[in-house]
C-alpha cells in the first residue's frame, strides 16, 4: 500500500502542493482526478523520486519509501518519451535492465507484453518509425516493466485510440486484481467513473475528496426524482425536504441526510397516483465539478 | 460519448488482441530481479558504446579522420620522395661533375638526393630549360665563376648540395695551387659537439611530443565533446530520462555515460595512433617515433584523465541545454577551454609551465612534457594527477545536480547558475 502523508512541494514562493494525504491500496484503481495546474503531476513525481518534497512523508508498506522500492514502481510519465533511433525491444530491455532486471528473463517478458498490445512484428523496429499510437503502446510497455509492485500513471490514457484504450483499461484491471496497487491521472471522468474503485480529487494543491466512488456519490444528501403526473410543489412543506424544484409531472427532491424516503412517498400516495419515485445518484463527474467549484 | 469511434490507423498496424491474457500479473511470473545485477552505470556505458559503434556518423567521421591521417603520411611521402630527386641543366662537363660531387657529398651525409645532369647546347638553352620548369636548376660557370640558376626560387637541395660542391672543389683546387692538402687547410676547423644531460630528453623532442599530444587531445575533443553533449541532451529532449531518473541515480547515469563516450574516445586515439605509428614506420621517420615514444607514459597517464575531466564538462554542458540546438551555444565555453589547453601546452615554458601543470586540464600536456624535459620530481606528477581525480570528480557531482534540477525544466535553456539555483 502506498500513502501519501501531509505530502507539500513549493515552486519558490508557489505552493504546488499542499499538505496532500491519501492512500492507494493494493487491489485497486485509485483515479486522481483534478483540473490542470491542481498539483498531479508534481505528486506523482514526488512518489517516483524525480522531485524531491519540500514536506511530509511517503510511505510504501508503511516505511518510508526507499530507491529500491522506486525500481519496482512502474512509471508513465506525463512528458512522454523514448529513444527515437532505438529498435523497440531494445530500449525497453535496457530500461529494465536499469530497474535492476536480467537482460534475458527482462526480454522474454517485455515480448509478451509486445504481443500483448499488438506490436509483437513491431518489436525490432525503431520507435521513429512507428505510427503515434505504436508509440504511445511502446510508452505503456515501459510503464510494465518487469513485475511492478506499484503502477503510477500520469495520463495514461491520453493520445490513445480506442483500441488501445481498451487494452489500458484491461491491462490497469488486471493488474489491480492481481494485487498491485494502481494510481493513476485522467482527465476524463466517463474512464474514471468506468474504472475506478477509489478517486482522490485534487484542486489547487489541495485533496478535496478522496474515498470509494459509491461513498463519493452518497456524502451529500440524497436526492429523488418524484413522478406523479402533475407539480408536486406540496412535498415543500415536508419536515425533511431540504431543496425541492418543482417539475411539470412532479419534482426533485432533496432530503435531509438518514431521512427515510418512505414518508415522502407515503405522502405522495396519499394524495394520488405515484408513477416512480427514483434516488438521483450523481455522476463522478458531477461530484468533481461540485468539489472544484468551490 | 462516442469513444469507441474507430479512428483510421496512421499505419498498418494490428489491433491488440485485448482478450489475451498472455501477462496476466496474477499468473506467479518468474521474479526478475536478481540478488546483483550490473552496476547501472555500467549498463548504461555499455548502451552508449553500443549506440555510437552502429551510429553512422561515429563510424563515417571515424574512418574520415582515418583516411586523412593515410592521406598525410602518403603526401609527405611523395613529397619526401620528389624533394629529393631534381633535375640540374648544364652545359659543359665540369659542371656535370659538380652536380655528381654535390650528390656525392649528399649521400655522405645520409640524405636521400639524387641529382640529374641534362646536358644542353648553350647558356641561353641552359635558361630556358630552367625557365620551362624541366629543370628545378642550372648550373653554369661564367666569367671564372659559377652561377646557380632558379625559375621563381632557388630550389633548396640544389642551393645545400651543389653549393657544397662548389666550395669544395674551390677549396681542393685553391689549396693544391698553394702547394697544401684539403686536410692541413681545414685542420683544427672541426667542431665537437658533447651533450651534458643525456638523460633528458631534448628540448625539441619535448616540444615535439607535446605538440602531438596536445594536438590529440584538442582532436579528441573535437570529436568527443560536441557528441558526448548531444547525447545528455537527447535525453532530456525526448524526455526519457524521467523514466531513468525514477529508476537509477543521475549520477549512475551521467557516470556511464562519460565512460563510455571516454572509452570510444580512447579506441578512437589508440587507431590513430597506430596507423600514425604505422605510417611513420612505412616512410622511415623512426627517429619522430623514437621521442615521442619515449614520454608516451606519462603522457597517456595524463590523456585519459585529461578526457575523462573533458567529458565531464561536456556533460555538464549538455545538461544545460534543453533541446540539440542548444548544445553550440552551451558547449562553446568549453570548446574554449579546449583550445587553449592545446595553445598554452605547446606554447607555455619555464614559470608559467611549472604552474599549469598543476592545473587539471592544462596539465594534460604540461606535466608530462615537464616529466619528460626530466624537471620533475616524482611527486610532482602525482600531485598534479590527484588534482585532476578530484576535479573530475567534483564535475561530474555539479553537472548530475544541474542535471536534476534542469531535468525537468524542458521550456528554457539554463546558465550554469541558474541550474544551481533551482531546487531538486
Amino acid at each position: 500500500m502506498l500513502e501519501l502523508k501531509e505530502l507539500v512541494r513549493d515552486f519558490d514562493s508557489n505552493r504546488a502542493v499542499d499538505h496532500v494525504s491519501f492512500r492507494v491500496s493494493g487491489g485497486r484503481l485509485t483515479g486522481f482526478v483534478g483540473g490542470n495546474g491542481a498539483g498531479k503531476t508534481t505528486t506523482m513525481r514526488m512518489i517516483m523520486g524525480v522531485l524531491a518534497k519540500t514536506d511530509g512523508r511517503i510511505h510504501w508498506d508503511g516505511e518510508p519509501v526507499t530507491a529500491a522500492d522506486r525500481r519496482d514502481f512502474g512509471y508513465m510519465p506525463e512528458e512522454r518519451g523514448l529513444y527515437p533511433k532505438q529498435s523497440v525491444l531494445s530500449q525497453l530491455v535496457y530500461l529494465a535492465r536499469l530497474r535492476g532486471q536480467d537482460a534475458a528473463p527482462a526480454r522474454a517478458h517485455m515480448l509478451e507484453l509486445l504481443e500483448r498490445l499488438g506490436l509483437a512484428e513491431k518489436s525490432q523496429a525503431k520507435l521513429e518509425s512507428l505510427s503515434l499510437g505504436n508509440q504511445q503502446r511502446v510508452q505503456i510497455a515501459a510503464a510494465l516493466l518487469g513485475t511492478p509492485k506499484l503502477l503510477v500513471l500520469d495520463e495514461p490514457f491520453s493520445g490513445l485510440d480506442p483500441h488501445a484504450v481498451d487494452t489500458m483499461a484491461e491491462l490497469l484491471r488486471e493488474y489491480a486484481d492481481a494485487g498491485v496497487p494502481v494510481l493513476f491521472s485522467s482527465h476524463q471522468l466517463d474512464l474514471v467513473e468506468r474504472l475506478c474503485d477509489d478517486l482522490v480529487i485534487m484542486t489547487r494543491g489541495r485533496v478535496v475528496g478522496q474515498g470509494t466512488a459509491d461513498e463519493l456519490r452518497h456524502r451529500d444528501r440524497p436526492r429523488f426524482h418524484l413522478v406523479t403526473g402533475s407539480p408536486a410543489g406540496w412535498a415543500r412543506a415536508l419536515p425533511d425536504v431540504t431543496d425541492l424544484e418543482e417539475l411539470p409531472d412532479g419534482a426533485r427532491v432533496e432530503l435531509r441526510p438518514d431521512t427515510d424516503p418512505g414518508l415522502l412517498l407515503a405522502e405522495a400516495l396519499r394524495r394520488g397516483p405515484v408513477h416512480a419515485l427514483t434516488p438521483l445518484v450523481p455522476s463522478i463527474a458531477d461530484i468533481y465539478r461540485e468539489m472544484t467549484a468551490a | 460519448m462516442s469513444a469507441m469511434t474507430q479512428t483510421p490507423e496512421t499505419d498498418t498496424e494490428t489491433a491488440p488482441a485485448p482478450t489475451a491474457p498472455v501477462s496476466s500479473p496474477e499468473a506467479p511470473r518468474p521474479r526478475t530481479r536478481t540478488t546483483r545485477s550490473a552496476a547501472p552505470w555500467r549498463i548504461v556505458a555499455a548502451r552508449e558504446i553500443q549506440v555510437k559503434l552502429t551510429n553512422r556518423g561515429f563510424l563515417v567521421s571515424t574512418f574520415v579522420t582515418l583516411a586523412l591521417i593515410v592521406g598525410a603520411i602518403g603526401l609527405q611521402l611523395f613529397l619526401a620522395d620528389s624533394m629529393g630527386k631534381i633535375t640540374v641543366a648544364v652545359v659543359d662537363q665540369k659542371s656535370g661533375q659538380i652536380a655528381g660531387l654535390g650528390e656525392k657529398l649528399a649521400r655522405q651525409s645520409d640524405q636521400d638526393v639524387t641529382i640529374s645532369v641534362r646536358q644542353e647546347s648553350s647558356a641561353d638553352a641552359v635558361r630556358e630549360t630552367v625557365r620551362s620548369g624541366e629543370a628545378e636548376a642550372g648550373l653554369l660557370y661564367e666569367k671564372g665563376g659559377w652561377t646557380l640558376l632558379g625559375d621563381t626560387g632557388q630550389n633548396d637541395v640544389a642551393a645545400t648540395w651543389i653549393g657544397a660542391a662548389v666550395q669544395n672543389s674551390a677549396l681542393a683546387a685553391n689549396a693544391q695551387d698553394a702547394g697544401t692538402s684539403m686536410e692541413a687547410l681545414s685542420k683544427g676547423a672541426q667542431l665537437h659537439h658533447t651533450v651534458l644531460s643525456t638523460d633528458k630528453a631534448p628540448e625539441g623532442a619535448v616540444k615535439m611530443t607535446a605538440y602531438f599530444f596536445g594536438f590529440l587531445f584538442y582532436l579528441a575533443s573535437v570529436l568527443l565533446g560536441s557528441a558526448l553533449a548531444t547525447s545528455v541532451v537527447e535525453e532530456k529532449q525526448n524526455r526519457i530520462v524521467e523514466l531513468i531518473a525514477s529508476s537509477v541515480p543521475l549520477r549512475a547515469l551521467l557516470v556511464g555515460k562519460i565512460v563510455g563516450s571516454t572509452l570510444l574516445a580512447l579506441a578512437q586515439m589508440t587507431l590513430f595512433c597506430l596507423v600514425g605509428a604505422i605510417g611513420l614506420l612505412a616512410t622511415g621517420e623512426t627517429a619522430i617515433l623514437t621521442d615521442v615514444v619515449g614520454g608516451m607514459g606519462w603522457f597517456l597517464v595524463f590523456y585519459v584523465v585529461g578526457i575523462a575531466v573533458l567529458a565531464c564538462l561536456y556533460a555538464a554542458a549538455g545538461a544545460l541545454a534543453t533541446r540539440s540546438e542548444d548544445v553550440q551555444a552551451t558547449t562553446t565555453p568549453v570548446n574554449a577551454v579546449t583550445a587553449l589547453v592545446f595553445i598554452i601546452g605547446i606554447a607555455a615554458s619555464g614559470g608559467m609551465r611549472e604552474i599549469l601543470s598543476f592545473i587539471p586540464l592544462t596539465s594534460t600536456v604540461t606535466m608530462p612534457a615537464r616529466v619528460l624535459a626530466g624537471e620533475v620530481t616524482w611527486w610532482e606528477p602525482a600531485v598534479a594527477l590527484a588534482l585532476s581525480l578530484a576535479a573530475a570528480a567534483a564535475i561530474v557531482t555539479l553537472s548530475s545536480r544541474v542535471y536534476r534540477r534542469a531535468l525537468l525544466q524542458t521550456d528554457r535553456k539554463l546558465s550554469f547558475g541558474q541550474a544551481l539555483k533551482l531546487g531538486d
